[in-house]
């Protein structure tokens, strides 16, 4: 090979390596950033819900809105800072002294801490406590104290989010909590030492977290998010007529309805109006992203007697009811109360301490949506069997044969 | 004249004097006892000098175990660091100790490779037990330390895959089983003087002297222990949380790709004793060849690995780079002295795309939880190690000739030791782990597996953790 082919080779060769090490990964690396891939979804980047209509709002997490004064002791978490703030007229007895304010990958977030004065191995001590997701923090002084929170949010924050939702675990000697991230459309579980478990709702996702941690599925439960930032049980869940995909566990404070969806907060007025107004927004979102055929399939259960009560200020009388016989030791007749409501009619199913609400388009429509979902919980043998009566007989009563449990 | 200046004078003399003796014609050509002497000495300085580079090779192999504990530390969770990095001290060490007793016979008894190995079959070996006898001699203990680290890297390569949650005591009862019988008997049929390095004498067609070629030990040292590995992974089962319910698998990330990536460099860099190293002589010139033949398919390897994650997920992925690293260093270590450079670079890219494959086909098809991808890396890049030798052998060492030099012989020698040694690994991994799990059980319960193995097998804490919050629920 003559020196002038060497030279050639040479340069093709630089030229190769330079294209490939030098231009291809760049241009792989615009496209795939263009079509959105290989990109972690952040809430920044989740499409917000902007409902204006009827009082649905997406809004980040709020406790107390508290103006901020004076000079902040700052908390420094991975280069953040967040900000411990005593209020203008902080109590030193009972109400909140400060504020712990600062935000997680756009959530923002104020928490109140309280001041108390406590007995200590018989020496009066001053302490400072607040609960930050459901981790209670306490400290004599305010270095220890702010150091105890910045340990909570290093260990909560996940991907520069925070848990909206969280499962835990019912074990003997244990009752641990399980957060719960948005991860895209979907949810994501990871904790340390643990595998990552995805699932796009939080039904599989609860599923998966039992099989990993060996536990029979009633045994992982749902908590979400009280306005106080405490772990609680929610007071309803909307899910689709069959499956779990679209699970959607939903907080309530008296004041608000509170979910998320689609990685999104939304929130509502905590009166009977608000649930109904976030029941027309999931059925949108879900009809958008193909989890229901028809905004129908939504189903909302509810397991608060204290949020039935609201829910129910909102609703007309009920003009009709489905009537069933169930057997048993005794027969006896079910009836499901039917409301008529502007945008369809609805049926609910009331058992011990809970209320599935189905929709339907008109009557004969809710008739088959009501009797399929209770032959498929084997409570009925026949949908037929379901007889719809236009003029209301009696009282609600309470039904034996339950629906499936997806949460509790 | 002043006194330095004189003192070179002197100096350069002497030189100029010492130069031309050395270059004396006398001395050249030599003549009589004196030359004899000459000669022998430089024989004895070649054999020293061998004897040296082959046991600093072993040493560099040797130190490949520390690479192994990395790998396979990193791509395990915090929780049971303490269990691996046992099984793989130990495993060294037992498999050392086997090898001694029994291995090292099984494999060389019959292959008159040094004294005391002069009896043994096709089949097995059956001389240099526990190194005694004939068999105590330097040239003997020379080769057997050599082969002992390759032993032990073989045996090593299993415990990745069942990290987590596989009994420490019933890993190291394979261990022993895996360093006395299943590679040593292996190794014999094709290192030790055995029938497939043989091969022509029981498959005349193939041509005189053409036998299976494994140079370094793609097959001997990596499939045998790539494929137990994958028959002990499936036979412990997936961890917790591993596969959903509806078979798709979930990642359970390790806790440190800081070791992940030292182990990979270390590994790298004992491999430049495993294959250059296996010419056990450094007057064999071809050592260089070696060495680059050996980075240029780990760099390839690493290369495409990389960029094929990058094309697929538009992500970087260091793991996947790492484990193409190696699956290009596992399959060039059969043909290593056997090809061009240009031919290295291909077989180690090729090799990253083989391991990629193999993964996906071992988790999603297999649904087989392997922890760090031994299978891939080592079991199925090392017999495309294998297929290699008869491919791009261009008859520049050991007159090995492939497929590019035109002979078809050398690539059916090697699809016959590929087909042998998978159904070795496969038949012998799957007798022991069903032997151990029906004896003394092979996996820990659910409850130890989730607090981890550290705590419970070993009483120890590689990271001791702080304290829990507390959390309350309303």
């Amino acid at each position: 090979m003559g020196w002038e082919m060497e030279v050639i080779l040479g340069g093709l060769g630089f030229a190769f390596f330079l294209l490939l090490w030098g231009i291809l990964p760049h241009r792989i690396y615009q496209v795939r950033r263009s079509n959105g891939d290989g990109a972690i979804s952040s809430p920044h980047q989740v499409e917000a819900l902007r409902v204006e209509a009827e009082g649905v709002k997406a809004e980040a997490n709020r406790v107390v809105r508290i103006p901020s004064v004076r000079s902040p002791v700052g908390l420094s978490v991975d280069d953040r800072l967040f900000h411990l703030r005593v209020l203008p007229h902080s109590s030193r007895n009972g109400g909140p002294w400060g504020v712990l304010e600062g935000q997680i990958g756009g959530w923002g977030f104020r928490v109140p801490v309280f001041f108390e004065q406590v007995r200590i191995d018989g020496t009066l001590r001053e302490r400072y406590r607040a609960r930050i997701w459901g981790c209670r923090c306490e400290a004599t002084a305010i270095p220890d104290f702010r150091e105890q929170a910045e340990d909570v949010f290093r260990a909560l924050e996940y991907a520069d989010r925070l848990p909206p939702y969280a499962l835990q675990r019912s074990e003997p000697h244990d009752s641990a909590l399980i957060p719960i991230y948005p991860w895209g459309e979907g949810w994501r579980v990871h904790e340390p030492d643990g595998p990552i478990l995805e699932a796009m709702d939080l039904g599989t996702l609860r599923q998966r977290v039992a099989d990993a941690y060996g536990l029979p599925v009633g045994a992982v439960q749902v908590r979400v998010l009280s306005e106080e930032l405490a772990w609680v049980p929610p007071v309803a869940v909307f899910r689709p007529m069959e499956g779990s995909i679209f699970y959607l566990p939903v907080a309530w404070s008296g004041t608000s309805w509170r979910l998320h969806l689609a990685g999104a907060p939304l929130s509502a007025p905590g009166d009977g109006a608000g649930i109904w107004s976030l029941w027309k927004v999931v059925a949108a979102r879900g009809l958008e992203r193909g989890w229901l055929r028809v905004p129908e399939d939504l189903v909302l259960e509810v397991w608060s007697a204290a949020a039935w009560e609201v829910l129910t200020s909102a609703m007309p009388e009920a003009i009709a009811g489905l009537r069933f016989y169930a057997t048993g030791p005794q027969l006896r007749a079910v009836l499901l109360p039917v409301y008529r409501r502007e945008d369809g009619w609805v049926a609910v199913y009331t058992e011990e301490d809970r209320w599935t609400v189905f929709m339907g388009r008109d009557p004969a429509d809710l008739r088959q949506r009501v009797g399929e979902a209770l032959c498929a919980a084997g409570c009925l043998a026949d949908p037929q069997a379901l007889r719809l009566e236009m003029k209301r007989m009696g009282k609600p009563s309470h039904a034996e044969c339950a629906l499936p449990d997806l949460g509790r | 004249m002043h006194g330095w200046r004189r003192r070179v004078v002197i100096a350069l003399i002497i030189t100029v004097l010492t130069a031309i003796a050395l270059h004396s014609p006398a001395l050249a050509q030599g003549s009589g006892p004196e030359s004899e002497a000459v000669e022998a000495a430089k024989e004895e300085l070649g054999r020293a000098i061998n004897f040296a580079w082959t046991l600093i090779a072993a040493f560099l192999v040797f130190f490949m175990q520390a690479g192994f504990a990395m790998v396979e530390a990193g791509f395990s969770r915090a929780k049971n660091v303490v269990a691996v990095l046992t099984k793989n001290l130990m495993d060294a060490m037992i498999g050392g100790l086997a090898f001694w007793a029994f291995g090292f016979a099984l494999m060389f008894g019959g292959s008159g490779l040094a004294p005391g190995l002069e009896r043994g079959t096709p089949l097995i070996g059956l001389s240099g037990f526990f190194l005694a006898g004939s068999a105590y001699h330097d040239q003997t203990a020379m080769l057997w330390f050599f082969q002992m680290v390759f032993a032990a890297t073989a045996a090593t390569i299993v415990s990745g895959a069942m990290a987590e949650r596989t009994r420490t005591t019933a890993y190291l009862a394979y261990s022993f089983l895996i360093s006395a019988l299943i590679y040593p008997i292996y190794g014999h049929w094709v290192w030790g003087g055995g029938w497939l390095g043989n091969l022509s004498a029981y498959l005349p067609f193939l041509g005189e002297g053409v036998g299976a070629r494994d140079f370094a030990g793609s097959g001997v040292v990596h499939a045998v222990g790539g494929f137990v590995a994958l028959v002990g992974a499936a036979m412990v089962g997936p961890r917790l949380g591993r596969f959903n319910r509806d078979g798709t698998p979930n990642v359970i990330p390790g806790h440190s790709l800081t070791l992940v990536t030292l182990g990979t460099f270390i590994l790298f860099f004992g491999w430049f004793g495993f294959n250059p190293g296996s010419t056990l002589a450094a007057t064999d010139l071809r050592i260089a060849m070696i060495a680059v033949n050996t980075f240029l398919a780990g760099a390839a390897g690493a290369v495409v690995a990389i960029y094929f994650g990058f094309f697929r997920t538009g992500q970087l992925d260091l793991a996947l780079a790492c484990n193409g690293a190696l699956a290009g260093l596992v399959g060039i270590t059969a043909p290593c002295a056997y090809v061009a450079p240009w031919a290295a670079v291909l077989i180690g890219g090729i090799a990253a795309l083989v391991m990629i494959g193999a993964s996906a086909f071992v988790e999603r098809v297999l649904r087989v939880d392997d922890v760090v991808g031994a299978s891939a890396v080592h079991g199925f890049a090392g017999l495309w190690g294998l297929l290699a030798v008869g491919i791009f052998a261009d008859g520049t060492y050991g007159g090995v000739r492939g497929l590019i030099m035109g002979e078809w012989a050398q690539l059916v020698a090697q699809l016959v030791s590929i087909l042998t040694v998978t159904a070795w690994s496969l038949g012998t991994g799957f007798l022991v782990f069903w032997l151990i799990r029906s004896t003394i059980g092979l996996r820990v319960s659910s409850e130890e597996e989730r607090i981890g193995l550290d705590l419970t097998e070993h009483g120890a804490e590689a990271y001791p953790s702080g304290r829990r919050l507390p959390v309350e629920v309303m």
